[in-house]
């Protein structure tokens, strides 16, 4: 809940993105380690429809991850944007929660390729609003990530062309929400 | 373009764009080229010397693979140069006649199973494949100016390093597939088209709700290598119902980087009618089909993604005549500047300078090298396909005899040549090819032969791999033309912000490998001199044009399969031909000139303070060129 309160300070109007995470530039802290990584097949997923599974490479391989975990608000267009200058990591997208030991399970997306030209790379995908989503980054080379800088940027918006202003079920949903917490803190 | 048309541009601008600064060098430890490698450029002279007339109107190429395929040595020490013969196939070899008129060529192309590719109306030129054995009796016909093996294009798409993964297609999911996951996910709808991020980067987004436009009205041609996607899109609602294929690629199939483009100038104006015509079935087809969007389809805007490998960097060729055409006619023409690379980025794939002699030697008579620096040759540190040298002569009017070689990496050897003879009448342009790539660290040698006069050079690697002794002013052909909008790239979320317009400034600099400029030109497109008896960088002779002009996004998504995300100039072109149909929609009566002034005088300022090399005027926004244009 502190998260969507915090997308909805942030939401700046329509035309642009409603930030709803922005962690700045950190310095990878490993969560955990998983088994094998997704291969990278040059093919991000987008708004278009789900994208297939991509597979796992080097299975016997434990590569160190961190996860990020949020909720996405009342948006279901989602365009997670990762800055990664070291070109030494690989994002993923899963729904409610990520289990390390099955890379498939909850899979949602992934930007199919590593830091491009220098830029940062990007992925699309489309969540029921209110979605919590599980974000973890891994090493491409286990041990590579140490002390190394990534930022992550995660953007909503309730259709495929950048638009940001909720649509009317979504207020309402809203509007139930914030009717609940008023109920809750009555003494 | 006159030279008086060229006063109004910003001399005192071009005048701190320097030509010909020099990259940082790796340590030489070789200057030299072996003995062994000289003998071969001897020998390759002395056969250059016995051509007949018919073989002295073929390209050098031509000349050995003909040689090759008779089963006939090349010289003593040289029995074949494999890349020349390799440009035959079974299939036969592809040619660009020059001629004065082609109507006695076309059955003679035709023989042996050869075929007329595609014949100029205008200017009796053609392209045909033909079985390599009929390219000297073909040079023998009368009004056969020349035959070089077919000019290569490339569209400015960046691949990105998995791309060839992601263009084994990407796997879409049928309509129930979708639905039920969708309705998994608690989504009642069905997901419908995809837009460029450069909707919003261009403020176009909400310049189209602040000021009520959306190009209608606006014609805009394509030009790229194909559209096969063009009815899966309009399924998706990516591409308007309306959209219209004036000419197609021949032999297909290509990549479709037509529809993606359009998407994006479609994204930006939806309002606009498309039309897409072909730039890939060869320089000449490319130059009338940019004139039949003008003039049969009557586009206010066209832009185009692709470079031939034979356009000339110092003189107006036969695409960038073209162009000259449909912007005297009203038209505002965009062209990507190209991915060649730039100096400020250390990924410069052009040398640009004066001829500078190392000396004559006794064990190569008739040649003098030219000096890179202080070694008389240069390297591809990653190897090439491509490699070109033009000189600043007019096109059709080279008297100046300069030759090109490449050398394998110890300099031991010819891997590759280009000795066409220029004596009065013929183009200032020597090529190579090789199919699989000279290797890396190949060496590229040029030389003066005879009593050819010191001239402006410039070598260039055409796919953009990195030269190591490298210089700006990589953009050139139509795509640099005095007359072309020309666009440099800028990656979308460069400031790292999100799906945000563009700020400016350091935030958002150009792509590593988008090509600089800016472009100087010797001659005027009529073949007359600009500056008369002036032909050199280094008196300060021609014109320097500001290329590229302007800046727009790239690194976009668009739907077309293998186009997300869609790097390269080639995206960043359409972004600027969609804010231009915003423009011209805002109040339709402007002129092209108007337009263009509306967008560049209000770009927002990037790479080096005011105009500069990489980026022109920077990088255009719709709001404040659409206030510019309405004040």
């Amino acid at each position: 809940m502190l998260v969507l309160l915090s997308v909805l300070a942030m939401a700046p109007g329509a035309g642009q993105a409603a930030v709803i995470f922005d962690s700045g530039n950190v310095t990878f802290a490993s969560t955990g380690t998983q088994s094998g990584r997704l291969a990278r097949d040059g093919v991000p997923s987008d708004w278009s429809g789900p994208k297939v599974f991509p597979g796992v490479i080097n299975p016997a391989t434990l590569y160190a991850y961190e996860l990020f975990t949020l909720n996405v608000g009342p948006y279901s267009f989602i365009q997670i944007n990762f800055d990664d200058p070291s070109a030494a990591f690989f994002i993923s997208a899963y729904l409610g929660s990520f289990n390390p030991a099955s890379l498939a399970g909850n899979y949602l997306g992934d930007p199919g390729l590593t830091q491009p030209f220098g830029n940062p790379s990007f992925f699309q995908i489309v969540v029921a609003p209110f979605t919590t989503l599980a974000l973890p980054v891994n090493e491409t080379v286990s041990g590579g990530g140490t002390g190394r800088t990534i930022a992550l940027l995660v953007e909503g918006f309730v259709d495929t062309e950048f638009n940001d202003v909720p649509e009317s079920s979504s207020i309402l949903l809203l509007g139930s929400g914030f009717g609940l917490i008023a109920l809750l803190r009555k003494p | 373009m006159n030279v008086s048309v060229r006063s109004r541009l910003t001399k005192a601008v071009a005048a701190f764009l320097l030509i010909g600064i020099p990259s940082a060098l790796p340590a030489q430890t070789d200057n030299s080229i072996d003995p062994a490698a000289l003998q071969q450029i001897r020998e390759l002279l002395q056969e250059k010397q016995s051509r007949t007339l018919a073989q002295r109107k073929l390209g050098t190429q031509l000349v050995y693979a003909v040689r090759a395929a008779a089963g006939l040595r090349l010289t003593a020490s040289i029995d074949a140069l494999p890349e020349a013969a390799a440009i035959a196939t079974a299939a036969g070899v592809v040619i660009d006649v020059k001629a004065a008129t082609s109507n006695a060529l076309l059955p003679l192309s035709a023989q042996a199973g050869g075929r007329v590719l595609y014949t100029s109306p205008r200017t009796g030129n053609l392209r045909a494949r033909i079985p390599l054995q009929l390219a000297e009796s073909l040079a023998g016909q009368p009004g056969v100016q020349f035959i070089r093996p077919g000019a290569r294009p490339r569209a400015h798409r960046v691949m990105s390093p998995l791309s060839a993964a992601s263009l084994l297609g990407r796997l879409l999911p049928g309509p129930p597939m979708l639905n039920f996951l969708t309705n998994r996910l608690g989504l009642g709808f069905f997901v419908g088209s995809l837009t460029s991020q450069g909707d919003v980067s261009h403020g176009a987004k909400s310049a189209r709700t602040t000021y009520g436009i959306n190009g209608s009205g606006v014609r805009v041609g394509v030009l790229s290598d194909s559209a096969e996607a063009l009815a899966f899109l309009i399924g998706t609602g990516d591409l308007p119902a309306g959209t219209m294929i004036v000419d197609d690629l021949i032999g297909g199939p290509g990549s479709s980087e037509g529809t993606a483009m359009m998407e994006i100038v479609n994204d930006l104006a939806p309002g606009a009618q498309l039309f897409f015509a072909s730039a890939f079935n060869g320089p000449e087809s490319f130059a009338d089909n940019i004139r039949a969007l003008r003039d049969v389809y009557r586009c206010d805007i066209i832009v185009d993604d692709v470079s031939y490998s034979d356009e000339f960097p110092f003189q107006d060729g036969t695409i960038a005549q073209a162009v000259n055409d449909v912007t005297a006619s009203g038209a505002m023409y965009f062209s990507s500047a190209g991915n060649g690379g730039n100096i400020t980025s250390g990924t410069s794939s052009v040398w640009e300078g004066d001829f500078s002699s190392a000396g004559t030697t006794a064990s190569l008579p008739g040649y003098t090298l030219h000096k890179f620096g202080a070694q008389p040759f240069n390297r591809m540190p990653t190897g090439a396909g491509v490699v070109d040298l033009f000189w600043s002569d007019p096109v059709g009017g080279s008297g100046n005899d300069y030759d090109l070689f490449i050398l394998n990496p110890a300099g031991t050897a010819v891997l590759a040549a280009s000795l066409d003879t220029q004596n009065g009448t013929q183009d200032p342009i020597e090529e190579v090819f090789s199919p699989t790539g000279f290797p890396a660290n190949s060496r590229i040698v040029v030389a003066a032969f005879g009593a050819a006069a010191p001239r402006a050079l410039h070598v260039g690697l055409f796919f953009g791999e990195r030269l190591q002794l490298a210089t700006n002013a990589v953009t050139r052909g139509h795509n640099a033309g005095p007359s072309t909008v020309s666009v440099a790239a800028v990656y979308w979320n460069s400031a790292r912000t999100g799906t945000r317009p563009f700020v400016g400034g350091a935030a958002n600099p150009t792509e590593v490998f988008s090509s600089d400029g800016p472009r100087k030109m010797f001659f005027n497109a009529n073949g007359t001199a600009i500056t008369p008896g002036n032909f050199l960088f280094g008196a300060n002779g021609g014109f320097s044009f500001i290329k590229p002009d302007i800046a727009a996004a790239d690194g976009v998504t668009t739907r077309t399969p293998g186009f997300n995300p869609f790097f390269g100039t080639s995206a960043a072109a359409p972004h600027a031909a969609g804010v231009a149909a915003l423009v011209k929609s805002a109040w339709p009566s402007r002129t092209a000139a108007q337009i263009k002034s509306a967008m560049t005088s209000t770009a927002l300022d990037i790479r080096a303070v005011g105009i500069d090399r990489d980026s022109g005027y920077g990088i255009v926004m719709v709001p404040s060129a659409v206030d510019a244009i309405l004040r």
